[in-house]
């Protein structure tokens, strides 16, 4: 069982933590004119790196969205950061 | 049969005698025996049959590397299989059978299958049973093969204790290295746990003379007594079975026969690892017999319980920890031959009962044949916390090699076998100190298999593999440790190689021609000793699998008389009163349509988004626009994933400008108000966007019919209820007994319906005037299966059931914010997607079964031409007592098809019906809005 | 479906404590529990401000539980909804929660059969996985903690608590 840090919680135990996706994209400006393409890379494209990752986690307990890199060969856990930008 | 029991000397209490049976024959024993040392006491030697030859066994080790005493023991009507006897400690009254065998282990009756052998040789099962089906075969060769049986009895107070703790030095072992370290850790201050998998501590420290001067059982003592004094804690019958993720170890401790075993999940800072070393087999013809032991725990049996495992012996030994083994045996009393190595070849000579052994020409009488074939570090953790293995080339055994900086090998674990050099390391590991070189005194001469060489030579003793079997691998190519381990099932015992590893990879190595380490080692893999699938299980069955959540007015459905029924995780009234539940849901479904019905929707999703970005916030995340929502209406939409799909739907009421109350469907509050919140961080503000989830702590009682309104009257809950004051899809604010409450009309059965929220404390009171005002005007109670019949006649959908992964909205007729809606929403761009417009979308439809059945649930409804194939499936279907058999369906291109008609396939049986629009009553919505 | 009245015990919660051999589950009533949330409610709230493992022994305080929100125990009734002069949004979770103190020299070890548990890790936050059960948990007293449960799960929470307690021995 993994050791995950919430950037405002601090170090909780693996079950309280959600996956989302990883980290990196943006969505696109769906207001504006999105070729299939993109929007497909958008949804499904997928990094899928063996190492050091970045990744979006929720803890699920407090609802902190943030940024866990950690090493997907060994476990791991390289950081955690808030997703927002502002954070406290 | 004599006894093999000294009369004194052990750690066994024998005051304390302990009558059992072994395959029927009575027995006694003594407190602190192992169901194996009893059985030698009494001089029983064969104590099972081998897995796949049935051949007769005997005892080969004194611990967890037991490959053949395995046991099926009953005590106090509760029977537990494969049990090992070398680890199971006796208690009176145990009832203990050897497993895979029939009638008795000395007389099995499938013993004759070893006779077979030449043609049951490693694959011989892929290279027999290939025609015409393996699947053919299977059934009767897995009956064949196996251990102990299962008893078919559900044991519900079998339940393991589970429970989470941590420490700052985790030490594997009591013996003379792990007492050491664990002593000098806690006197240095660290938080120190001390795990041993015997009953008493000590290791093979009994086999040793003295230890710093005391005897052994003294020493021990000042070390328990000092680690105790130090703050350290003691688990003693407790074996850390594995190493997890970010250093947790996984303990298991035993607490008795027939009581499950404790799981302790242990975060550690820190691991001494003083596992030990276990003693290898040697291999030559015939080293399976009853009565071959391993030199070393023939000694243990000595010192720990005053066994002798036969009275005249040969030994064989290749190293001097074996050659203590055997002037200790000599001088207990055991007539005891030691051979040369090199008077080989050995062969064992007898069946059940040994006669000796034959060294080259020479006979040499003997009932036991004692062999040691050198000592193998115990590494098994160290490799589950990824640390390498490394061949030692003195000691002809894997140690050690690079692994985790936070865990030290000690003792015999590290290959130290010397007793003061590997206290000397421990204490020195304890306290992070680089351990001094060390002149060890521990010698070995290799004496490994050799292939070719005659005779039948057991490697793996549970699962039958020979010598020949390693050499057929071989052969056919299946040379690396993996493939040999596969096709040969070496080291897939129970014992996962303890007693077979060295021997199976030397026999390789040889055959390969190369040196033992180019051929390396499979990784270990927890769990290190076998543990009950129930350690892993604990309190996660029956009402504590997954516990319903709780309705606050519970106890009025169980006074109503409710079944109650899961429905999204919530017990529910699913209908209400005993007998026949259909004609108690028709009874309420027609009664809604006729008078009123009264329903509770407690829990339906009470969402609250707050904040200046409230409204843009909601009006993202829906399909449907929310900005042109003014406060005090209610809108139904569409929660949408990125990819289009239908996620959620459901009402939002604006309670303020900056202030929506999102009421998401039932069984989707927790994923809803996750998605919300993933939303409202990621690309959002979240110091302008709140959202808070207050579901639980609120109650719904929803009236609804044609008398709704009247029933609501009665309440006095100062609210103008007539339609031109409070139209449909509005709510107004209200008091009951001084209390707030909303109204909401919105409506699920199509009636004129009114939605009354309260907070949960006073539920019970409102559901009381509710009922008291319903009844006399004949309402009813209703249920969620009646009340899916009533939103099923108006097409009503529910998420999940009437749509599936690839549903859109336009699908379900809401086409017009994909048309419209110019700001953006969660899913915009993939409702544009070329898949969101091709024609044969599946889309929802009503349906109607010519023959005025019910159609079947699932059904796929198939086209007539050009060829059949299937255009969609029957989502929900009921007998609603107002219009008939209906059913709602998603078929292709299904708005285009009303009027059709179709055939509907189910388990091989076709109907016929006819495809019409979804919404069968009231089409106008004049009840609705009545 | 299937009826399932008679699978799951009536579920009648009252004021009764139970004893557990070893710890004592004992229901509280508390006057009001307020849901807040903004962007600097942790500086604006005048209230001590409970983490892990802090012990409050007052009648009313808040509970740290995001970085943006704070449980309001035993407080003032004050309008609910949106703020704007603090920027808060303020909801009454009174009934949202059931609360229970669990006390005595086996109440620690009883919650760490549900939660990897460390008094000796400081936590920004009360809330919990506790059983599987998303609860807010801190101490009264050395050994006295207080779960705040939602309404609807303290049944479940109730058995896995007692079934834990069958091995408090």
């Amino acid at each position: 069982m993994q050791i995950f840090t919430c950037p405002f919680c601090g170090a909780r135990n693996e079950t309280e933590f959600h996956f989302l996706a990883e980290a990196g994209k943006t969505r696109p400006d769906t207001a504006g004119e999105i070729s299939d393409a993109e929007w497909a890379r958008y949804l499904y494209a997928q990094r899928n790196d063996k190492g050091h990752v970045r990744e979006v986690w929720m803890h699920k307990t407090c609802g902190e969205l943030f940024i866990l890199e950690r090493d997907s060969v060994t476990m791991r856990v390289l950081g955690t950061t808030p997703l927002r930008k502002e954070a406290i | 049969m004599t006894s093999h029991r000294l009369p004194q000397g052990g750690l066994i209490d024998r005051k304390q005698v302990l009558s059992f049976t072994f395959d029927g024959r009575p027995y006694q024993g003594f407190q602190g025996d192992t169901l194996a040392s009893a059985l030698l006491a009494n001089g029983v030697r064969v104590v099972g049959r081998s897995f796949k030859y049935h051949r007769p066994r005997g005892v080969w080790g004194a611990w967890v590397d037991e490959p053949n005493a395995i046991m099926s023991v009953r005590l106090n009507g509760r029977e537990l299989p494969n049990c090992l006897a070398t680890t199971t400690y006796l208690e009176d009254g145990m009832q203990v059978r050897a497993v895979n065998a029939w009638p008795s282990a000395q007389f099995d009756l499938k013993g004759g299958l070893d006779l077979f052998h030449r043609w049951l040789g490693a694959g011989f099962y892929y290279k027999t049973f290939m025609w015409p089906n393996w699947h053919l075969f299977e059934p009767m060769i897995r009956k064949m093969a196996g251990l102990g049986a299962v008893t078919a009895d559900v044991d519900d107070s079998y339940v393991a204790d589970q429970i989470y703790d941590e420490c700052e030095t985790l030490v594997v072992g009591g013996g003379a290295s792990g007492l050491a370290a664990a002593c000098a850790a806690a006197q240095a201050g660290q938080d120190v746990v001390l795990v041993d998998d015997q009953h008493a501590l000590g290791g093979g420290l009994f086999r040793c003379e003295r230890v710093e001067g005391l005897a052994p059982q003294n020493w021990i003592e000042t070390q328990r007594a000092a680690i105790k004094a130090a703050g350290g804690r003691i688990l003693t019958r407790s074996t850390a079975f594995g190493v997890f993720d970010h250093r947790m170890l996984g303990l298991i401790t035993d607490r008795g026969f027939g009581v499950a075993p404790r799981l302790t999940r242990m975060r550690v800072k820190r691991v001494i690892l003083a596992s030990g070393a276990l003693d290898r087999p040697k291999t030559f013809a015939n080293n399976d017999r009853p009565g071959v032991m391993s030199l070393i725990a023939a000694h243990e049996y000595l010192v720990r319980y005053g066994v002798l495992a036969g009275r005249s012996a040969v030994a064989l030994s290749n190293n001097t920890c074996g050659d203590g083994a055997i002037a200790a045996l000599q001088e207990a009393g055991v007539k005891l031959e030691t051979l040369p190595l090199d008077a080989g070849p050995f062969t064992v000579r007898g069946g059940k009962l040994i006669k000796g052994l034959r060294a080259g020409q020479k006979n040499h009488p003997a009932d036991t044949v004692l062999v040691s074939g050198g000592l193998t570090p115990t590494l098994h953790l160290w490799s589950h916390a990824g640390g390498k293995l490394s061949w030692c080339a003195t000691r002809h055994a894997f140690v050690p090699g690079d692994g985790p900086d936070w865990m030290a090998v000690v003792g015999g674990a590290s290959g130290v076998f010397d007793l003061n050099a590997s206290i000397s390391l421990a204490r020195a590991a304890a306290l992070g100190q680089d351990p001094e070189p060390i002149n060890s005194n521990y010698h070995i001469t290799p004496h490994w298999p050799k292939p070719g060489s005659k005779g039948r030579q057991w490697i793996d003793f549970q699962h039958d593999v020979t010598l020949k079997d390693v050499e057929l691998a071989a052969r056919e190519n299946y040379v690396s440790v993996e493939h040999l381990k596969r096709y040969t099932t070496l080291g897939m015992a129970s014992d996962q190689g303890k007693s077979s590893n060295m021997a199976g990879l030397a026999a390789m190595a040889a055959l390969q021609n190369c040196p033992i380490p180019e051929l390396g080692t499979t990784r270990f893999r927890p769990p290190f000793v076998p543990i009950p699938i129930e350690t892993y299980h604990g309190d996660h069955r029956g009402a504590g699998w997954h516990p319903v959540k709780r309705l606050p007015l519970e106890a009025q459905h169980r006074a109503a008389g409710a079944a109650l029924c899961e429905y999204g995780g919530w017990l529910r009234p699913g209908w209400y009163g005993a007998g026949n539940a259909g004609d108690h849901i028709q009874n309420e479904a027609k009664t809604v349509r006729q008078t009123a019905g009264i329903f509770d929707a407690s829990p339906l999703g009470k969402i609250e988004v707050m904040g200046p970005d409230a409204e843009s916030f909601v009006n993202f995340v829906y399909y449907n626009t929310v900005k042109t929502l003014k406060p005090g209406h209610i809108r139904y939409g569409f929660m949408l994933t990125e990819g289009g799909i239908v996620l959620d739907d459901g009402v939002i009421s604006r309670l303020g400008p900056d202030h929506f109350l999102i009421s998401c469907s039932s069984s989707h509050v927790e994923s809803v108000h996750m998605h919300l919140e993933a939303w409202r961080q990621d690309g959002n503000d979240p110091s302008r966007i709140f959202i808070h989830d207050l579901t639980q702590g609120y109650a719904t009682v929803t009236v609804t019919g044609p008398k709704a309104r009247e029933i609501l009257q009665a309440l006095d809950l100062g609210v103008d209820l007539s339609a031109k004051a409070f139209p449909h899809m509005t709510f107004r604010e209200g008091q009951f007994n001084d209390l707030p409450l909303r109204i909401a009309r919105v409506s699920f059965t199509g009636e004129l319906s009114f939605e009354i929220t309260i907070k949960a404390s006073a539920a019970s009171d409102l559901w009381a005037s509710v009922m008291a005002a319903g009844q006399p005007l004949g309402a009813t109670l209703l249920g969620i299966e009646a009340l899916s019949i009533l939103r099923a006649e108006k097409g009503y959908i529910m998420v999940g059931k009437d749509t599936d992964g690839e549903t859109m909205p336009h699908d379900l007729g809401f086409a017009l914010p994909r048309i419209k809606k110019k700001t953006p929403f969660v899913g915009d761009r993939s409702l544009r997607s070329a898949k969101a417009n091709t024609q044969n979308r599946k889309a929802l439809v009503g349906l109607r079964a010519a023959d005025g059945g019910v159609l079947p649930t699932g059904a796929h409804v198939v086209s007539d031409a050009p060829k059949k194939k299937s255009l969609g499936y029957v989502t929900s279907s009921y007998l609603s007592p107002t219009l008939g058999p209906l059913a709602l369906a998603l078929v292709e291109n299904g708005p285009k098809r009303h009027g059709e008609s179709v055939d509907i396939w189910h388990n091989a049986e076709i109907k016929r019906a006819t495809i019409c629009a979804p919404c069968f009553y009231d089409p106008q919505g004049e009840r609705l809005h009545a | 479906m299937r009826d399932d009245r008679h699978k799951w015990a009536a579920f009648a919660p009252d004021d009764t404590a139970i004893d557990l051999g070893g710890a004592q589950l004992s229901p509280i009533r508390l006057a009001r529990q307020t849901l807040i949330s903004g962007p600097n409610v942790h500086a604006q709230t005048s209230l001590p401000v409970i983490e892990w493992p802090d012990i409050i022994d007052q009648d009313v305080y808040a509970l740290s539980l995001r970085r943006d929100r704070v449980l309001v125990v035993n407080g003032p009734e004050i309008e609910t909804g949106w703020t704007p002069g603090t920027s808060q949004a303020i909801s009454d979770a009174s009934d949202a929660y059931a609360t229970f103190d669990l006390s005595g020299p086996g109440a620690f070890q009883l919650l760490q059969r549900g939660a990897e548990l460390s008094l000796k890790t400081r936590s920004k936050s009360v809330m919990r996985a506790l059983f599987g059960m998303h609860v807010m948990l801190y101490r009264r007293a050395s050994e006295r903690f207080r779960l705040h449960v939602p309404t609807a799960q303290q049944d479940g929470l109730m058995h896995h608590i007692k079934a834990a307690a069958q091995h408090l021995r």
